[in-house]
């Protein structure tokens, strides 16, 4: 473009642009941003990677419009000599990088890829990685990866010793040099592959790993008829290192032939040319494929339109090759009056700047002035990379101590080598200073105020809290909206600044650079390279950071040690002890010196020694913790147990870096220990010798212990008795043990069940259980355990012979119960009638022997007057037999006694106890305490109120499943009457029989007259009392007794 | 010479039934002695010459079967004849199975009563029945 730019209205023009363009306000982090990690293995300011880094930024921010931030990583693989310390790496990626979201990593050369690909599934799984620029035979092992792709470096030998031979047609030898280093190795390898071909066409030799001096006077002493081809060039034989293209340039100075090279810098530096290898296609071709890869796309890696034939015009000049005979397409640099050429590779830089750049790079060629300052510019700039280059690696291996001068003296260097005033590294605190940890100031010039408030700098300091590069060009034309920073620079005399921010340890810092004399345009070139100063800087605070707070750390550490009451030490990873914290000391009463080492074990009770060393010895060999218990002996002269624990430290390469651990005293607990073992012992043998099938479980059902005879119930009937013991449920398999039937083990679980929730204390029942040899009983009591954890203890006793004698007792109770219940008017009149025949035997007994005497003619004797005297007697017995029978049918009132109603109900309960436990139902029964007496016939009451507790017990067994309880209830009614009524839980019936029962002959039962109900009515009615029944509104039914109480009974 | 005159022995817990036996029984012609209850029999120095026992079975204490038994344990085989007041069968069949004379129901037949304890001292009856 042919502008014809005034040089000031260019350099106005560049710099509001810039300004506008550089401070406009950025982003805050947007979640749509594009996150990307570049990840350079070379040192930071070797060409190629300033090339490559340049190319892949502008053309990958083009290719997605904006919205993506870089990441850069420069990890100086090559100044290690082959031992990449990859844990200090991935610790340091990992410090920086965790937390963050990255979206793409670019990696560079195959070492790059190679620690990108080693680390992804750590640092960032399921990133995709484009690698640029990578020799697919140094990267055969990686190149297989998923989610992997980028450009292939095509590295020229064979195309470059072509074009060698084309331009010097009588070579008939070929020399090929590279260094010793790792990387020269992988050129040498490559060359070597590449060659092989060539050896019928040419003589090849190969020289490496020769010291630098040797080579040089090897390629000086060449003949006219040798090519020379150099390779990389990053150490000699004798471990000297050499950054960049320094050494290949001073062997092409050094060479007596024409030296050929498709290492970029290497031509730029006395190489003639070659088939170079153009990093910044490669940046752009990278970025290419990068764009693609976000898109979701899966390209292949490429090498297209990477390389290209570059020749320097001064070297052809040199060694007389004419241009002509170059190939079509060659690019020929160093032309005079290409200094366009040059610059549009090395100053294209981020698409915004794009337009303007153009416009800087016409206005510079157009003009001889700004052509002047641009050569200059390039000076400055050879000079300042080599600078930066020695920054970094000086840097990179400094003690943090050393740190402080070396940045000093860092910024001094470049404000001298940039001409500028005035450098400062401060950082920007969360309130509002500004602390300046480093400044220089050139001679001559005011030095800045030591400190400075953000207040005073607020539209400077709040781009630079975004992480946003100030770049201001002319400080007197900054914008109205920045009138405080305006002033406040105008104050120092600052005429332009540029500030980098970066972050360490969560601070914002910075990096500012000012004139007082004069204005300059900050380009953003140099915007880029001081980008690339902080970075070191920035590393180098963070190591120290880092170290800081190690230190800190430790102190807290040593801190807590002093300050609890435990005995801490560390040792050595040999076990040799380093450091005992007071409470050690003071315990044992031993000096510090005296400890150390091994010293601290003649404080170990001889006996205990042995072992002790051999356990630390044994631990430390495998890095494992370990424990020990000992006797130390007291300052007091006692010895106390004591139990140590050690654990391993490790260092943050994970090699052994000591031990450290803590005892404890522990005499009194061995102690106690020792007597609950004991106690536990007792206890334990006293429960395993209970009589009975005992067992005690926890609050689930869990067993935790249990008896002898548990086990031997469990072996009889057939179960692993391990199997059912502790730690098995008891709910599960208390059947299995026991033998129960299905509905007694129901019954059986639902007792422990309650008993275990709390909601009675105890609980008891029997249940039979049918063997080879009969039937036998059993007797299950579960007693809480009255303790915080709950659970209960569980009884199975065999009561077989106690039952049958309890069951003759019943029977002979039944018996009685019998006779007392039946007392049907056939039974009664029976007795009457057996009665009655007493006396009308006598009557015909005498009425006889009187006719046989006077048959026999006997005169009436006394025998026969005392014969008819006793047939008198006997006929009126008999007759008082018949009117008590009469007064019976007659239902006419008895005359009764007055009875304690509550009295009574007791006494009949208690004849049908043995009946409720055998059921398993509950009774209980809710007497009012002050009711009043009834005249009634006490047996005849008894009667009724037995005939309602016996069909209650036969209901609730009728009903099966559910709760089996009875209920007895004693209440005054009203005035005059008393009410006894006994609710069961049993089958209850249906409206229309609470009538038919009382009729007589209604049962329900098999095998009854169905009396009893009739004939208790019968009763009550005799009494002037009431008999009827209620259903229950839960379950079963009420049978209520009503009577009048004494006092009332009329005859 | 007279044989020794026939005993007959009535076991009653009633008043008037005994006198009753009693008395028919010496109008019968029979020599009689009546007890009150098994032991009081018991006590009794052993018997001479013929005998018949007339046994009432339910009794206070001892029944007339267990004192049937009783006497046979010691080996005095003396013939009974069972009286009572009930007439339930597993009685009944108890008492013949023991060797009892005869059962009878009260009120009973005089004669009746008269042939079985002939029938126990003489081992036959004293008229056929007809």
């Amino acid at each position: 473009m042919a502008v014809a730019l005034r040089p000031w209205a260019a350099s106005l023009g560049l710099a509001v642009v810039l300004v506008v363009l550089l401070v406009a306000p950025g982003a805050a982090e947007d979640p749509r941003r594009v996150n990307v990690l570049l990840l350079y293995s070379e040192p930071r300011v070797v060409p190629s990677i300033v090339a490559i880094d340049e190319a892949f930024r502008s053309t990958l921010e083009a290719r997605l419009g904006g919205g993506v931030y870089f990441y850069t990583e420069f990890l100086d693989v090559s100044l290690f000599i082959d031992n990449v310390p990859q844990r200090e790496l991935r610790d340091l990626l990992i410090r920086k990088y965790a937390g963050r979201r990255l979206d793409l990593v670019v990696a560079v050369s195959s070492r790059g890829l190679r620690i990108a690909v080693q680390n992804r599934p750590v640092l960032f799984p399921g990133v995709p990685i484009v690698f640029v620029a990578v020799d697919p035979a140094a990267a055969a092992d990686v190149a297989g990866e998923s989610n992997l792709t980028g450009t292939w470096l095509k590295i020229g030998w064979s195309s470059t010793l072509d074009i060698a031979m084309r331009l010097q047609p009588a070579a008939r030898r070929a020399v090929v040099v590279t260094g010793s280093g790792a990387p020269d190795r992988v050129w040498m390898a490559a060359a070597k592959a590449q060659l092989t071909p060539y050896q019928n066409r040419i003589g090849l030799t190969y020289l490496s790993d020769l010291r630098f001096a040797d080579v040089l006077t090897r390629v000086a002493a060449l003949g006219r008829d040798t090519v020379l081809l150099v390779g990389a060039f990053t150490r000699d034989a004798d471990n000297h290192d050499f950054v960049g293209a320094a050494a290949a340039a001073e062997i092409a100075r050094a060479a007596s032939v024409p030296t050929y090279s498709f290492s970029e810098p290497i031509i730029g530096n006395g190489a003639v040319g070659g088939d170079v290898v153009d990093f910044r296609n490669h940046g752009i071709r990278a970025a290419e494929l990068a764009a693609r890869v976000l898109n979701g796309e899966r390209p292949a890696p490429t090498a297209e339109g990477t390389n290209a034939l570059v020749f320097d015009a001064r070297q052809l000049k040199r060694w007389s090759i004419d241009e002509a005979r170059l190939p079509p397409g060659s690019i020929v640099r160093f032309h005079e009056t290409s200094l366009w050429d040059v610059y549009k590779r090395y100053i294209f830089g981020t698409v915004a700047v794009l337009v303007v750049q153009s416009g800087l790079i016409a206005g510079l060629v157009l003009n001889r002035a700004q052509r002047r300052r641009a050569q200059t510019a390039l000076a400055e700039r050879l000079r300042f990379e080599t600078l930066l280059a020695e920054l970094s690696a000086v840097f990179a291996t400094l003690g943090t101590n050393q740190m402080d001068p070396a940045i000093a003296d860092g910024l001094r260097r470049i404000v001298v080598a940039l001409d500028l005033d005035r450098a400062a590294l401060f950082a920007l605190r969360a309130s509002d200073r500004v602390e300046v940890v480093h400044a220089w100031t050139r001679d001559g010039i005011a030095p800045r105020p030591v400190t400075t408030a953000i207040a005073q700098y607020p539209w400077i300091a709040a781009r630079l809290r975004r992480g946003e590069i100030v770049s201001i060009a002319a400080a007197a034309d900054l914008p109205d909206e920045a009138s405080i920073d305006r002033s406040c620079l105008a104050e120092l005399g600052v005429r332009s600044l540029l500030a980098v921010p970066f972050t360490v340890g969560g601070v914002r810092w910075a990096v500012g650079f000012s004139t007082v004399r004069a204005e300059r345009a900050w380009p953003d070139v140099l915007a880029q390279r001081l980008r690339l100063v902080t970075e070191v800087f920035a590393n180098a605070l963070e190591r120290r950071h880092a170290e800081q707070a190690m230190r800190e750390s430790e102190d807290r550490f040593r801190l807590l040690a002093e300050s609890v009451p435990l005995m801490i030490w560390m040792s050595s990873p040999a076990g040799r002890r380093t450091y005992f914290n007071e409470r050690w000391l003071h315990v044992t009463g031993c000096r510090f010196e005296d400890a150390l080492d091994d010293g601290w074990l003649s404080y170990v009770h001889p006996d205990d020694r042995e072992e002790t060393v051999k356990t630390i010895r044994w631990a430390a060999e495998g890095h494992a913790p370990f424990t020990l218990e000992y006797r130390l002996r007291r300052a007091d002269g006692e010895h106390r147990w004591v139990i140590d624990h050690g654990v391993p430290r490790r260092s943050t390469d994970g090699t052994l870096a000591g031990y450290i651990g803590s005892g404890v005293d522990v005499t009194e607990l061995r102690t106690v220990q020792k007597a609950l073992l004991e106690s536990n012992a007792l206890r334990s043998a006293i429960f395993g010798s209970v009589y009975g099938h005992v067992a005690a479980i926890g609050r689930a059902g869990a067993i935790i212990a249990v008896n002898d005879g548990w086990r031997r119930l469990a072996e009889a009937n057939g179960v692993n008795p391990d199997s059912v013991s502790v730690g098995a449920n008891y709910f599960d398999i208390c059947q299995r043990v026991t033998g129960m039937t299905d509905g007694d083990a129901r019954r059986a679980l639902a007792v422990v069940t309650g008993v275990v929730a709390g909601d009675r204390e105890r609980a008891q029942l029997e249940y039979s259980t049918r063997t080879s040899d009969g039937v036998r009983w059993f007797d299950l009591s579960v007693e809480g355990l009255r303790r915080a954890e709950g659970g209960a203890v569980i009884s199975h006793v065999e009561i077989t012979r106690r039952r049958y004698a309890e069951d003759e007792a019943r029977r002979q109770r039944d018996a009685l119960a019998h006779a007392l219940r039946v007392t049907t008017l056939g039974e009664l009149a029976a007795s009457l009638a057996h009665e009655i025949n007493q006396p009308l035997s006598a009557i015909v007994m005498n009425a006889k022997a009187t006719a046989r005497l006077l048959d026999a003619g006997a005169t009436v004797t006394d025998d026969i007057r005392g014969a008819l005297r006793d047939i008198a007697a006997d006929g009126t017995r008999a007759s008082e037999i018949i009117r008590r029978l009469r007064v019976l049918l007659s239902k006419e009132h008895l005359p009764g006694r007055a009875v304690d109603v509550n009295e009574l109900v007791a006494e009949t309960m208690s004849l049908v106890e043995y009946d409720l436990r055998r059921r398993g139902i509950d009774i209980r029964s809710v007497h009012a305490a002050e009711v009043p007496a009834v005249s009634v016939d006490r047996v005849q009451l008894q009667q009724v109120v037995l005939n309602l507790l016996v069909n209650a017990i036969e209901a609730i067994a009728a009903a099966g499943e559910g709760p089996r309880m009875i209920t007895v209830t004693t209440a005054a009614r009203g005035a005059d009457r008393v009410e006894i009524a006994v609710a069961d839980t049993g089958v209850g019936a249906t409206s229309t029989d609470l009538e038919r029962m009382f009729e007589p002959f209604a049962t329900t039962k098999t095998n009854g007259l169905g009396m009893g109900l009739s004939i208790s009515r019968s009763i009550l009615r005799a009494h002037r009392g009431t008999i009827w029944a209620t259903v229950n509104a839960d379950r079963g039914l009420t049978l209520h007794v009503e009577l009048p109480i004494e006092g009332d009974s009329g005859a | 010479m007279t044989e020794p005159e026939a005993t007959v022995i009535v076991v009653d817990d009633d008043a008037s039934v005994r006198r009753g036996l009693e008395r028919l029984l010496r109008a019968a012609g029979y020599r009689a002695e009546t007890y009150g209850s098994a032991e009081e029999f018991l006590a009794r120095p052993p018997i001479v010459g013929p005998c018949c026992l007339v046994l009432d079975v339910r009794m206070p204490g001892q029944g007339g079967l267990d004192l049937y038994q009783t006497l046979t344990k010691r080996g005095e085989y003396i013939p009974a004849v069972f009286i009572t007041g009930h007439g339930d069968i597993p009685t009944v069949v108890r008492a013949m199975k023991a060797g009892a004379v005869d059962f009878l129901a009260k009120p009973f037949d005089d004669d009746e009563l008269l042939d079985a304890v002939h029938q126990g001292l003489n081992g036959r009856r004293r008229r056929q029945p007809g």
